[in-house]
């Protein structure tokens, strides 16, 4: 592609570049299905190849195959290929997830509401439901323990919820104070990335203090304040420091559409 | 050649046989995450056994055609797979025909670990601050049933406690020990030592945590085979009751270094779990036809070749630079 060429790129392509730019080469990250492994293989192959892949069927530290095209279910016999390690779920979502020992956590989420509560489980009622969902697979073990959490999550009406449908996986779950109380250990700083924006938590202290409530932080290009307020269902937080995210480079749009050439990571309900 | 131990009866046998004589009606059945044994799967749903509870970390497609065939009415897992395609299993499980308590990948993988290490319980944070503990915890169509003791007394799904130790809550999880494990391995000998690689998810734990274990595998080698590299055994043979050569048993899965993942099947036969018609005629065509793996083989093959089936061959398994040694003179 030419350097004069605009290009042209869907807001999901957007919200895994942005989920991608805050992994970092020394991080250890368990992998959730989807936009997240797009995101994390993204991120190895632009600015991080030191990164740690977790992979929750157990292998640990992998690559990607030499075609460059991500995996797409957390089982696939081929994780193994370039793998350092090669365990078991107690190898990674025991030890590394429930041990504390993750650095970050990339994991996509149906719902999630103003404290960063995720919901995976239903929509709507949970027995009477209007759609069952798979449910947590490890979602509710890595929204526990790993040190800090990143989730993806489209900017829809539908998905910001005052109360999540049910709530699968704990954020700061009842605000301040709220995961010391219930037995967790302090996270952050969270994110919750979008297809428009990025949002942070107002809390100093991975949840000991301040509101810790859904804050938005990072707009993504041609997005105002506006479209975001638009589509969440309470007063929004506003960062004194809100930023514009800087557009896909050419680079990360490339690769992205490589290691996604069938459009399976992007497309819900594409899985087999 | 390593020696054999010598004395032990084969536990070769076809899987009409391992199915009918250590499954039963009623049982808890570990269906797995990885090693899929789709051929142990369809066996059971031939011989009609009803009301048996799939347990696994993630119910993958082998605990899904238990539903979906109404073998199984109960699910314990951390992750429904066959909610994904909007159809009949979700149908099951608002009306109440499939009855369920969910969990995560982790808790169930805890859950077993405590059954095969004798445990009655396990400590985790998972659900702490979720509606896992609210919600999710006592439902309409929960398991309460399968918690009741000798005395009448209900047992609760999981319990939070203050712990002795730091003071801070904690989770405890009860043990599960299934009655039975299915699994399909890359290797056995014929005395039941079953060698499974690649990744394991709660593999290991499902089948220790088992009364009884039958698999199938892609191959019958002998034993010195086996005691070559041991670290490979997942079960070693007096815990294993039975063995079956079953190629392709994995089939349309994945199984590291044997069988890469059958993505065209379900478009060619029509996707079981996306509407009942469809269920309908998998289970008359693919369950019901043919009546063992080697028959399924041959039915897939006259319909869509051997090059077909070929391409779904690991056609570049992963050997080892520097093979590890070990030994002791």
């Amino acid at each position: 592609m030419s350097s004069g060429t605009p290009l042209v790129y869907d807001p999901i392509d957007m919200m895994c570049i942005a989920a991608a730019r805050e992994l970092q080469n020394d991080d250890a990250v368990l992998v959730g299905m989807g936009p997240p492994l797009l995101a994390c293989a993204l991120s190895k192959q632009i600015h991080a190849p030191g990164m740690t892949y977790v992979t929750e069927s157990g292998p640990i530290d992998w690559v990607l195959d030499p075609e460059l095209q991500a995996p797409i279910q957390i089982a696939e016999a081929k994780l193994a290929e370039g793998a350092s390690m090669l365990g078991d779920m107690i190898d990674a979502l025991g030890v590394i997830i429930m041990g504390g020992r993750a650095t970050a956590a990339v994991l996509q989420s149906a719902q999630i509401d103003r404290l960063g509560n995720m919901n995976t489980m239903v929509i709507g009622d949970y027995t009477k439901f209007d759609r069952r969902l798979p449910g947590t697979g490890g979602h509710a073990d890595s929204g526990a323990s790993a040190q800090r959490v990143i989730s993806t999550v489209p900017l829809e009406a539908r998905r910001f919820k005052k109360r999540v449908d049910f709530r699968t996986t704990a954020g700061y779950i009842d605000g301040p104070g709220g995961r010391t109380n219930a037995g967790l250990n302090p996270q952050g700083p969270n994110l919750c990335i979008t297809t428009a924006c990025v949002f942070s938590y107002d809390t100093p202290d991975g949840g000991e203090t301040g509101s810790c409530e859904m804050t938005l932080a990072g707009l993504f290009p041609g997005k105002y304040i506006e479209d975001i307020t638009a589509e969440i269902p309470w007063a929004l937080r506003i960062s004194d420091n809100l930023r514009e995210i800087a557009p896909p480079t050419t680079e990360e749009l490339e690769m992205l559409n490589l290691l996604d050439r069938d459009y399976v990571h992007r497309t819900p309900g594409r899985y087999k | 050649m390593r020696p054999d131990s010598g004395g032990r009866p084969s536990k070769l046998m076809s899987e009409a046989e391992a199915v009918s004589r250590f499954v039963s009606d009623g049982d808890t059945v570990y269906a797995g995450f990885t090693h899929l044994s789709f051929a142990l799967t369809f066996e059971i749903i031939r011989q009609g056994f009803k009301n048996l509870k799939a347990v696994g970390a993630s119910n993958t497609l082998t605990s899904n055609f238990l539903a979906l065939s109404g073998c199984c009415n109960r699910i314990e897992t951390g992750y429904m797979g066959g909610a994904l395609f909007n159809g009949p299993i979700g149908e099951m499980m608002r009306d109440g025909r499939i009855r369920y308590e969910d969990y995560s990948n982790l808790t169930i993988t805890l859950r077993l670990m405590a059954g095969a290490l004798g445990m009655p319980f396990i400590p985790s944070n998972s659900f702490l601050g979720t509606d896992y503990l609210t919600t999710g915890l006592e439902h309409e169509f929960d398991l309460r049933d399968d918690r009741i003791d000798e005395d009448g007394n209900t047992h609760p799904r999981l319990h939070v406690i203050d712990s002795p130790f730091d003071g801070k809550p904690i989770a405890l999880l009860s043990a599960i020990q299934p009655d039975v494990a299915l699994i399909h391995v890359q290797r056995a000998d014929e005395e039941g030592n079953i060698q499974a690689w690649g990744p394991l998810a709660d593999t290991k734990w499902g089948v220790a945590a088992s009364k009884h274990i039958i698999a199938t595998a892609e191959e019958i080698v002998p034993t010195s085979v086996i005691k070559s590299q041991p670290e490979l055994t997942i079960a070693p043979s007096f815990r294993v009751n039975a063995v079956v050569h079953a190629p392709w048993a994995g089939h349309p899965g994945t199984l590291s270094g044997r069988l890469a993942r059958d993505r065209t099947f379900f478009d060619l036969v029509g996707n079981p779990f996306t509407s009942w018609e469809n269920a309908e005629s998998f289970m008359a065509d693919w369950v019901h036809g043919p009546k063992n793996r080697a028959e399924y083989v041959a039915q897939y093959i006259d319909r869509f070749g051997e090059d077909l089936l070929e391409a779904q061959r690991v056609t570049h398994p992963i050997y080892p630079e520097e093979p590890a040694a070990q030994g002791w003179r």
